[in-house]
Formats: C-alpha cells, sequence, structure tokens
C-alpha cells in the first residue's frame, strides 16, 4: 500500500485503539510510483507530530521512515529501534486513560506453581 | 464599528438599484435582534445593520443560497474573517467567485482584541480605519507550558465534556463536506456519550491544519465550552511554520495538505 493512502484518520484511529506507537515505512522520495504520495506522507506526519504533542502524546510515539523492498536490513534496524524507543516510553496515555475505567488488570506476569 | 456606515449603505443600494446583485446577505434587525438577512430591495436596506457581536457563519448561510440560485450574483457583508472563509470557498469550489460580490466591513480594536484576531480588516474595506492586528498566541503557549503528563490529562478533561452536538463544525465557516468523518462509524464508534475521545476532536483538528480561518466560530458555538480554537489555532500554526501557509489568505495558492495540490514537493521544515 502506498504510504500516501495512510490517511491521518488511520493514525489517529490506531492510537484511539490503544497503540504505543505507529511506524510507518513508506518509499524514497523520488521514487513513488505515484508521483507524490510519499510527499504528501512526509507532510501530513509532520503536522500530525506537532497535533499529537499539543495534546500530550508523545511526538516520538510515530515515526516515518523511507524503507526501500530491497533495504531489509534498514527495515529490521527501524522496526528494533523503534521498538527500544516505545518501550523506554512506556505505554500509551490512551492505555491508561481507557484502562481505568476497567477493572484493574495484573501487570506482572502470573507466577505458576509447580 | 460605530460610524453610521452610509457610505456602504450607499453603495449597496447602488448595487441592487443598478442590478449588479440580485440580493446583498448581511445582518438585518428582527424585533431588535440582528439575524441573517437578504436583502434584495434597497428600500429594505434601512434595516441593515453592522453589529459587533455578530457570529454567524454568514458565508455558510450563502452557499445555501447560491446553490438554490447558481445563476444569480450575490452580495455578502463581509468582516475580516468571513472574507477569509470567502476565500477559502473559492479555493474549494463551494462559491463561484464571479458570482460573489463582497462588501467588505473592518472590525473596532476592542473586537479585533476579543477575538485575538491577526487580521481584522477584510482585503478590500468600504470606509473607516483598519484595526491593528490584535494576533494573541499565549493560550498556546500556556497549554505547552504544561509537562506532556498534564497536557494530556487537560485534553482528555476538556474533551470529556463533550455531548456530540456537533456544534462546532456546523458552525465552521471552513466546513463543508457533504460526508463528515465525525459521522463515520468505522472511525469513531457511535453512540456513547461524551464520543470516542481524543479521537473525535483529533479527526477534526487535523482536517483543520490547512483551512482553518481562526475566527473563533467554534469556540464561541460549543455549548460545553471546550477551548478547541487552540487545537484549531496549534494545527493553523503548525502548516505556517512547516509550509508558509496560511488559509484564507490567497485565493490562487493551494493548501499543502490536499493530495491535488500545486504539486510542490516542498518537504516539511524547508519553509518558503
Amino acid at each position: 500500500m502506498c504510504s500516501g493512502r495512510i490517511s491521518p484518520h488511520f493514525i489517529l484511529k490506531a492510537f484511539q485503539e490503544g497503540a504505543d506507537g505507529v511506524l510507518i515505512a513508506g518509499c524514497h522520495i523520488g521514487s513513488c510510483h505515484y508521483g507524490k504520495g510519499n510527499y504528501i506522507t512526509a507532510k501530513r506526519v509532520a503536522v500530525m507530530k506537532d497535533l499529537l504533542g499539543f495534546v500530550g502524546l508523545s511526538p516520538k510515539r510515530l515515526r516515518l521512515e523511507w524503507i526501500a523492498t530491497s533495504e531489509s536490513n534498514k527495515f529490521a534496524h527501524v522496526v528494533s529501534d523503534f521498538t527500544r524507543e516505545i518501550n523506554e516510553l512506556g505505554p500509551s496515555p490512551m492505555r491508561k486513560a481507557s484502562s481505568k475505567k476497567k477493572p484493574e488488570r495484573a501487570t506482572e506476569p502470573l507466577a505458576l506453581q509447580p | 464599528m460605530k460610524e453610521s456606515m452610509d457610505k456602504t449603505r450607499e453603495k449597496m443600494a447602488r448595487m441592487l438599484d443598478e442590478g449588479v446583485v440580485s440580493g446583498i446577505l448581511g445582518l438585518g434587525l428582527r424585533h431588535g435582534h440582528p439575524v441573517p438577512c437578504l436583502f434584495t430591495g434597497s428600500a429594505s436596506l434601512k434595516d441593515w445593520v453592522v453589529d459587533e457581536t455578530d457570529r454567524y457563519p454568514i458565508t455558510k448561510i450563502l452557499i445555501r443560497i447560491a446553490r438554490k440560485h447558481p445563476d444569480e450574483t450575490f452580495g455578502v457583508v463581509a468582516r475580516g474573517c468571513k472574507g477569509r472563509s470567502l476565500i477559502e470557498l473559492f479555493k474549494n469550489h463551494q462559491l463561484h467567485s464571479e458570482k460573489i460580490k463582497v462588501i467588505g466591513i473592518g472590525c473596532s480594536q476592542e473586537l479585533a482584541k476579543r477575538c485575538r484576531c491577526d487580521r481584522p480588516f477584510p482585503s478590500e474595506m468600504e470606509e473607516g480605519e483598519p484595526a491593528r492586528p490584535a494576533e494573541d498566541l499565549s493560550d498556546l503557549a500556556e497549554v505547552e507550558s504544561l509537562p506532556e503528563e498534564e497536557r494530556f490529562q487537560y485534553w482528555m478533561k476538556q474533551f470529556g465534556k463533550c455531548i456530540k452536538c456537533y456544534g462546532c463544525r456546523n458552525v465552521c465557516p471552513a466546513c463543508f463536506c457533504p460526508v463528515c468523518t465525525l459521522e463515520d462509524s468505522s472511525l469513531i464508534k457511535p453512540g456513547g456519550m461524551p464520543p470516542e475521545i481524543p479521537i473525535f476532536h483529533l479527526h477534526k483538528a487535523f482536517h483543520m491544519a490547512d483551512r482553518c480561518i481562526d475566527c473563533g466560530l467554534c469556540e464561541e458555538a460549543c455549548p460545553m465550552s471546550i477551548p478547541v480554537r487552540r487545537l484549531y489555532r496549534r494545527v493553523r500554526k503548525s502548516v505556517k511554520d512547516l509550509f508558509g501557509y496560511v488559509p484564507g489568505e490567497k485565493q490562487d495558492e493551494k493548501g499543502p495538505l490536499e493530495f491535488l495540490g500545486d504539486g510542490s514537493y516542498e518537504l516539511p521544515g524547508t519553509g518558503r
């Protein structure tokens, strides 16, 4: 799917559903099959980051990377780096906000009795 | 504006008499209250008033009238904010610019200050002196000074007040889509009060990024006093900082977030 197809609504929907981070990977600038799909994505993501920051969701939770189909190493590197960053940030405040209404869930894995 | 506006009234009467326009949309006094009226004869212009408490989305009303009478030309009395909304509506093909004649009126300095307006005058004013811009972004700075977590709590508390009346959307002079994301059940769960937050308000906020003309009608219309204008002002500022684009400023300039924009391939941060 072209990264230009990523409507800002999808990003917001992911955060609303409790996603801790959203990674958008698109084709490099200049190699868009459709001409300008990735340019519009770059613009949208920049504005979206500002908006997220303004409402108190860290803009670091949204990342845009240009990864070509042949760049499997880059893909692996970006995903592990982003995962590490999100781990440091902790769970999304959205999740904390919605889990307040629900009964407390065990945060520690249950110790299995031998 | 305290002036008598006689010069403007004369011009409007002339336009109607000469048949330049079929009607002029402005405010008329009805039972002592200023309400939007379509003046179709120069004699009826005696009821025309300029009121500082005028908070009607008059350009939105104009869309309805113009759609019903596509062959007629209409005049509209417009302040700075209404003028900006007209430009956005022309750009988005909701009104034909050649079918609309604008009668520009300025705002008083007090009104400009109250609205924190950065452009309290139309592009062409019939009479009087334009007020000085009174742009004030201290409301944004106030929110931004909060630490991230508190900012999130602040907004969730504000959004939680929402009664989903759609007032902010209905009054918005830059909103015109026949199908609205806010009523899309696959994006926002229908039913329930308050609506799904913060997605409900953020959807609209993002949509306003290259459209918001910062008139402040949304916040005034909100029965729950949610400071939605802050959100829209913030994205408006982002678009200005990133792309140097100000909605409602130039008619021949397309919004940077429009897919079928002007073909400019500029990336954010470079400015213009």
